[in-house]
């Protein structure tokens, strides 16, 4: 692009950084440059208070309503949830899914995810591309095709006895393991390809030179690989972990009765209550929860390499 | 170097696997909305399109797509034209504060089950619990980090230095936009839109907690009939829904292809004078 000297826009000598070129062109003062500011204030105006009305708002009245019982200050709503039959059996189930369903996504994902992100870009991207349009399947959509697949006279039972293996068709439907493998297939794609955009980072130099020095396989992968792709790891599997406790589409549809987890209480508790006290309350607990465990995450696994190496090498 | 060989073609092999299992869905419901019988099978013994003439012919079902498309055109568009203000902004100040665009990812990160909870007791007070517009808004909100994304890259990718040139050639802020900037940033709304669409077009957590709910939307009502019926009726409004999807996302692709070779072409007008 031809750069060439047109001295009549004010001051913008370096076309490299354009937007101060921008800058310098328009607020030729004082004024205008508070009317930029305001303008900018105009143009994130809709998407801010869409936001706020739509997270923090909500957010913060389900913090007082938790507090609220009858239209009276009170505690009674954490002292339920503690006593009360269904809740912390249902913050327990909820927790030891999730963690299953992490455990198992993070396994398979990383294999794959950091087998694509030593490949050329270019192949991964097909691959990662499939990944992503698998996305754009609603949730839906997959819990259906696990109906099918796991009902009592779907394809695996039928391969199952056509094989020998059994005699009686096996009730894979409405229990734990048929929430489980729904949910991992759901979250394989989102885990991939986080943990791909973290591990393409690695810097395989420091590889070659340990093995180059003589290092076994084990040492490189302890003391040079992992601590390169441990955070992207510890990330994505709090993020899964995130998004697995408030799931509540798989459990409702395809989990037995020993299954509720977090969301269907909360959701039966609106419905059937019409007052959303224990909801909320439900509802701080589990954010309180997430937030626990995404501090205690990032504290544990989270401290990025450059900064323990610089650390170390001081 | 033949054990190398051999890991690698063992590592894709694995992967192809990965990308079967979470791809399966849609090679199962297909075949199986075309079966004959009364019960779902799969594979089908027979095949029939009875149950898309049902699906296609039932007012219900009907009734519910054209709410969740107006649902999600609405959406769409708020989410679309707020996320690209956010870019315009970008575009103006070289840099929207780091605050700000970690303020708008949260969506993507917050519960659903939480928000929905609260919105819930908001609108039960306000008696708007079940507008459909309220539940627009809110999936335009959820939708937001992706627009806001898109339109802050494509922005980004814009010469700063076309508007400087424009405005010394006496161009007020209106035609530049009008005749510089939305002509580039064209695919980027094409994308945006179509992406926020989709996000609505499934959203199914909020939808149940304080959509419509005596014409619910389509992923709602698929809900409540997957805890009850089962037939291949469902796998055909499944197969409906999931074909939308595709060709909207048909519509990303061509999106795209049309929109690449144009700041190319400025670049070399630019040359040429």
């Amino acid at each position: 692009m031809t750069r060439s000297s047109d001295t009549s826009v004010s001051g913008a000598a370096d076309p490299a950084d354009g937007g101060a070129a921008v800058e310098a062109a328009m607020p030729r003062d004082r004024r205008e440059a508070r009317r930029l500011r305001l303008l900018v204030l105009l143009l994130l105006t809709p998407a801010v208070a869409l936001v706020f009305a739509s997270v923090v708002m909500p957010t913060l009245i389900a913090v007082v309503d938790s507090f609220q019982h009858e239209g009276r200050w009170t505690l009674a709503n954490y002292a339920s949830f503690v006593v009360e039959a269904p809740y912390l059996r249902v913050l327990g189930n909820t927790l030891s899914i999730a963690l299953i369903v992490t455990g198992l996504c993070i396994g398979l994902s990383a294999p794959a995810a950091a087998f694509l992100a030593a490949q050329d870009q270019r192949a991964a991207a097909l691959l990662l591309a499939l990944l992503g349009a698998s996305l754009w399947i609603s949730v839906l959509v997959r819990i259906y095709s696990w109906q099918v697949l796991l009902a009592r006279v779907g394809p695996i039972n039928q391969i199952l006895q056509a094989l020998g293996v059994t005699s009686e068709p096996i009730p894979f439907l409405y229990t734990r393991g048929a929430v489980v493998v729904s949910m991992v297939q759901f979250l394989i794609p989102y885990a991939t390809m986080m943990m791909y955009a973290g591990m393409r980072r690695v810097d395989w130099e420091l590889v070659t030179a340990a093995r180059t020095l003589g290092a076994s396989l084990g040492t490189v992968f302890t003391q040079i690989y992992w601590p390169q792709v441990r955070f992207a790891v510890v990330s994505s599997a709090l993020v899964v972990f995130m998004i697995a406790t408030s799931f509540f589409v798989s459990p409702a549809i395809l989990g037995g009765p020993r299954d509720i987890m977090i969301g269907m209480q909360m959701h039966s508790d609106l419905v059937n209550r019409y007052e959303s006290g224990m909801a909320a309350t439900t509802g701080v607990i589990l954010t309180a929860i997430l937030l626990l465990v995404a501090w205690g995450a990032l504290r544990l696994g989270g401290t990025s390499f450059r900064r323990l190496a610089t650390a170390l090498g001081r | 170097m033949k054990r190398q060989r051999v890991a690698r073609t063992l590592g894709w092999i694995y992967c192809a696997c990965i990308a079967f299992f979470v791809l399966s869905p849609v090679l199962i419901i297909f075949p199986a909305s075309f079966g004959a019988s009364e019960s779902l099978e799969f594979p089908p013994r027979a095949y029939s399109l009875r149950w898309y003439a049902q699906v296609l012919g039932d007012p219900q079902w009907l009734a519910s797509a054209g709410l969740s498309a107006r649902i999600a055109l609405f959406a769409a568009l708020a989410a679309t034209a707020a996320g690209l203000l956010v870019g315009l902004s970008h575009f103006l100040v070289k840099q929207v504060a780091p605050g700000v665009r970690s303020f708008l990812m949260l969506p993507m990160v917050a519960p659903h089950i939480v928000l929905a909870t609260g919105l819930f007791s908001v609108l039960l007070s306000g008696r708007m619990l079940g507008d459909a517009n309220v539940l627009a808004l809110v999936h335009a909100s959820l939708a937001i980090p992706l627009t806001m994304i898109i339109f802050i890259n494509a922005v980004e990718s814009v010469d700063p230095l076309l508007w400087t040139a424009a405005s010394t050639l006496g161009a007020r802020w209106w035609t530049i936009l009008r005749q510089i900037l939305l002509p580039i940033l064209l695919t980027s709304v094409v994308v945006a839109f179509v992406l926020a669409f989709i996000v609505s077009w499934d959203e199914v957590t909020f939808a149940i907690f304080i959509g419509p709910s005596i014409v619910p939307t389509l992923p709602a009502r698929m809900f409540y009939y997957l805890r009850e019926l089962i037939t291949p009726a469902l796998a055909a409004v499944a197969s409906l829904l999931v074909l939308v999807t595709v060709v909207v996302g048909l519509l990303v692709v061509v999106a795209r292809w049309i929109g690449r070779p144009k700041a190319a072409r400025i670049v070399v007008r630019e040359d040429a004078s």
